[in-house]
């Protein structure tokens, strides 16, 4: 080798050196450009005073080294200037940026949608949960490729206060990482760990931030079915709720096996469940009927049997609104009437405190004495048992009422029905039309009048 | 260094990321190329110990862009070029420096 080409190598090994602070990529990039440029000076004479006086001109290696880390952190404060961090400022990075948030948002909307159903919360949430982790993700690799370029101007940290925590401390770790190295302190891997883990207990805290608002969503809907059952002999309400919550999922979904669980020996109700404190029922649903428009109606009794005695139980109505999609059954939202008082029997819950409580009302009927004969208004009085084919929605159901009219007469209020009444056989024998009053004060709804349709 | 010297010294200092700029303002240059420009320029004074640094700020500020040509055979050359931030900087830079100009005649011509 040369004296020349050793010199140059020399030197440009003492400029190695003393940018060994900076990351391996940027030496290697500033030492590759001097020896191009070395290259070019000396191409047209390689003898060692040309070589000398041109490394001459450079000026001495260290010096050199510490001007271009200085200049390039003052390239920082360039890169600082609004006008071009406003004029380069790209939608997509607006977008990553507020990302999280819209997708918390509609978090917040679908929780709130599907709120008192767990089945489908769960897998709402997780959906949500995943979309968050994946937009974050994407977000922080192209935030990465930016920090790795050195390239802070990132607009949408302005819209998102996580990403300028992220970001500022960043840009004051690298800073005095830069600025320890220009002085020879150089204690540069340690501030790259502390960078490191700064970044990481950023991107930590954003993502539990996300998770808070998801949850916190999760609760807002959960609360919507909490309500107070008031005295329930010392059940909590979240017993309850949840008690409630995993019935509705069963019986939605028909899921028999699930419904198993609940039964409690009333064998000709198609879903009732029972929740027993030692040897007291302190909570009963049942009666489940559905209505026009996927809506479904729940009777929730808090007390009954044993616990207060006759006439001391309370009752409410649940509406369920209801969508069915690929054969499962959702709920979109559960309104609770008032509690009212009534007995065990069920006796004077269709009167004007149900009515003016819900517009969706349904009396507590019974069907025929005998089923395959025809019947007559007189007849339809509660002695329980007998089916009928709900004609809503062309299902045999246990329990057929329904609101297929509603009329008020003389002052107080009644309802029709159509049924179809059925055999032993479960056959149909005969389409009616029943008009359901309560002339008696609104405690005792019965058939006042019922018309032979076929 | 005397006072003037270090004054002098530190006015070309501010002004060459300026001539660096209006050089590529048309075209891609080299390292190289930009420092043979600079000192054919004549009254600045910019060698490859200032030029080179500069370079590095005003790529780290964005305000050039820079790649490698490599062909084969011969000498790597690293290309700047001006980016649209680097030109709303030399826009008003140059504002005001004719600003500056404009007040230093005025003042020159009033006494």
């Amino acid at each position: 080798m040369s004296d020349a080409k050793t010199a140059t190598e020399r030197y440009l090994a003492q400029v190695r050196k003393e940018l060994s602070s900076l990351p391996k990529r940027d030496a290697n990039d500033l030492v590759a450009e001097l020896r191009s440029h070395l290259n070019e000076s000396c191409a047209e004479h390689q003898d060692d005073a040309v070589v000398a006086e041109v490394l001459a001109e450079m000026g001495e290696p260290r010096e050199l080294a510490q001007r271009m880390i200085a200049e390039r952190i003052a390239g920082a404060g360039l890169g600082r200037v609004p006008l071009a961090t406003r004029a380069t400022a790209s939608v997509v990075d607006a977008l990553l940026a507020v990302a999280p948030l819209l997708l918390a948002a509609v978090a917040l909307m679908i929780a709130w949608r599907l709120g008192g159903h767990p089945s489908v919360r769960r897998v709402a949430f997780t959906v949500v949960v995943g979309l968050l982790a994946a937009a974050w993700l994407v977000y922080l690799v192209l935030y990465a490729m930016r920090v790795r370029r050195r390239d802070f101007r990132t607009p949408g940290r302005v819209l998102l206060g996580l990403t300028t925590t992220v970001d500022n401390g960043h840009r004051r770790v690298a800073y005095a990482a830069e600025v320890a190295a220009l002085s020879g302190q150089a204690p540069v891997r340690r501030r790259q760990s502390l960078l490191l883990v700064a970044t990481l207990a950023a991107v930590a805290s954003s993502l539990l931030a996300l998770l808070l608002v998801v949850g916190y969503a999760g609760f807002y809907a959960r609360s919507s079915v909490s309500e107070s059952w008031g005295s329930t002999g010392g059940v909590s309400d979240e017993r309850l709720s949840g008690t409630i919550d995993r019935f509705y999922a069963a019986l939605l979904h028909r899921d028999a096996p699930g419904l198993a669980r609940f039964a409690s020996g009333t064998a000709e109700s198609s879903a009732t469940i029972l929740v027993r404190e030692a040897d007291r029922v302190v909570l009963s649903l049942y009666m489940v009927h559905w209505g026009a428009n996927d809506t479904a109606y729940v009777w929730e009794r808090v007390g009954g049997e044993s616990l207060q005695g006759p006439g001391q139980d309370r009752w409410r109505l649940a509406t369920l609104r209801t969508k069915t999609v690929a054969d499962r059954v959702i709920v979109l939202s559960i309104v609770r009437s008032p509690l009212i008082s009534g007995d065990q029997s069920g006796q004077g819950l269709s009167g004007p405190d149900v009515v003016s409580a819900e517009q969706n009302v349904f009396g507590w009927i019974s069907g025929p004495d005998a089923g395959h004969q025809p019947v007559e208004a007189a007849t339809f009085r509660q002695s329980g048992g007998q089916r009928f084919i709900d004609e809503n929605r062309g299902k045999t159901r246990e329990w057929q009422d329904g609101p297929v009219e509603r009329v008020d007469t003389s002052g107080t209020h009644g309802f029709w029905i159509t049924v179809t009444a059925l055999d032993a056989n479960s056959r149909p024998t005969s389409r009616w039309r029943l008009l359901f009053e309560d002339a008696a004060g609104g405690q005792n709804p019965v058939v006042s009048r019922a018309e032979r349709l076929s | 260094m005397d006072g003037f010297g270090s004054w002098i010294a530190q006015m070309r200092k501010g002004i060459v990321e300026v001539l660096i700029l209006l050089l590529l303002r048309d075209e891609e240059l080299y390292g190289y190329l930009i420092v043979q420009r600079l000192k054919e320029a004549g009254h600045v004074v910019a060698g490859e110990g200032t030029v080179y640094p500069v370079l590095r700020r005003l790529e780290a500020g964005a305000l050039v862009s820079a790649r490698w040509s490599t062909t084969e055979g011969s000498n790597p050359r690293k290309y700047y070029a001006i980016t649209g931030a680097g030109r709303v900087f030399l826009d008003q830079a140059l504002a005001e420096w004719d600003a500056l100009t404009r007040s230093m005649e005025g003042l020159r011509g009033a006494h």
